[in-house]
């Protein structure tokens, strides 16, 4: 019709802003979990596979032991290269620690 | 201040056509938009790479569900429409993005076989609005529809998400060539030579009428909210 004014829906859209962000939220992320599990919605991605810390080393002697789990996860963050970026086997962790102590102790290492 | 939530576990329904025709018809008329792709086979990712990509319009591609909060959270602070195309499976990612969702849209088309799957991802958005004790506000949308026909089937399946109270869009998103040919030819409807798809300015219309009605309803959702953001007063941000 002539004369007539229809509104514009998409004349105001600066009224739509971006969100602020928020400070640290509690992480949901276990709630969302049960949720969707509930109703059918699982997880697609494979879990993180352990790094295969397998390659030959030409060392015959098992050495096994227990350790609180604060050093336990130090090992392994040394083997990784977690720590100083170098990658090492477990044993050559150990090893370098014994080295270290010895220095210390000023003893001499036999063999 | 809009996350919009793509969902439904079933595949093929619009999700990705619905996604882009909506981030596509807000840019195009002055609104910053991200999109974030969170589909593994990255179909708006693959249409930003042909020209014609709107200039208010961003493409993000995420896949991995560690990193879709975070991915929306850093989107949502940059653009005031977030607009989140997920993969039509039941999948953990969905459930993360639907937790940041303003509103979740469900498309479905006119079938039972699709309502059903459309009610998944209903009965997902309620199982989580359980556990995050808040409102999470969706709404149907049909999809692939006729112009021309409106067959008994579709008229079921309306009315049973009548019954059930499902909150749904009075527009349906009709089943247009030009909705297929922007991932073809790239860029947005309006971009689309007219002699190549003769229905464009039909789909143009369907786009429009589509984004309005959003924007009534988050407009809708902000009022219920009591007034954040997007304040009624409409004023430009300084």
């Amino acid at each position: 019709m002539a004369g007539e004014q229809r509104a514009n829906p998409f004349g105001n859209l600066g009224r739509f802003k971006p969100k602020t962000p928020e400070p640290a939220e509690p992480d949901q992320s276990a709630s969302v979990k049960t949720a969707a599990e509930r109703t059918g919605f699982q997880s697609r991605e494979a879990p993180v596979k352990k790094k295969r810390r397998g390659r030959r080393s030409g060392r015959t002697r098992a050495f096994t032991t227990k350790m609180t789990p604060d050093y336990h996860d130090l090992v392994y963050r040394l083997a990784d290269g977690e720590v100083d970026g170098r990658e090492r086997l477990v044993s050559e962790v150990i090893e370098q620690a014994l080295d270290a102590l010895m220095r210390e102790l000023g003893a001499e290492r036999a063999g | 201040m809009p996350v919009i939530v793509l969902a439904s576990p079933k595949g093929g329904v619009g999700k990705s056509t619905t996604a882009l025709v909506l981030g596509t018809t807000l840019a195009e008329r002055g609104a910053a938009v991200t999109v974030i792709d969170a589909d593994p086979n990255q179909p708006i990712v693959g249409w930003a790479a042909l020209p014609g990509v709107p200039q208010a319009l961003d493409v993000v591609s995420c896949t991995s569900e560690k990193e879709i909060i975070p991915a929306i959270k850093e989107a949502a602070a940059r653009t005031p429409f977030v607009i989140v195309d997920l993969e039509g499976t039941a999948n953990l990612l969905v459930a993360y993005a639907i937790s940041r969702a303003d509103l979740v849209i469900v498309p479905t088309q006119g079938s039972h076989l699709d309502g059903k799957e459309a009610a998944k991802a209903i009965q997902l958005v309620k199982e989580q609005e359980e556990y995050l004790g808040r409102t999470i506000p969706f709404a149907v949308v049909i999809t692939r529809t006729s112009a021309a026909i409106r067959p008994k089937t579709l008229q079921h399946v309306e009315q049973l998400l009548r019954d059930a109270g499902i909150p749904m869009f009075r527009t349906q998103m009709l089943d247009r060539e030009p909705f297929r040919a922007v991932f073809s030819i790239g860029g947005s409807l309006e971009n689309l030579p007219q002699r190549e798809v003769s229905t464009r300015d039909a789909a143009i219309a369907n786009a429009e009428a589509f984004a309005s009605e959003l924007l009534e309803k988050l407009d809708d959702i902000a009022g219920a909210e009591g007034g954040p953001e997007n304040g009624a007063d409409g004023e430009e941000a300084a």
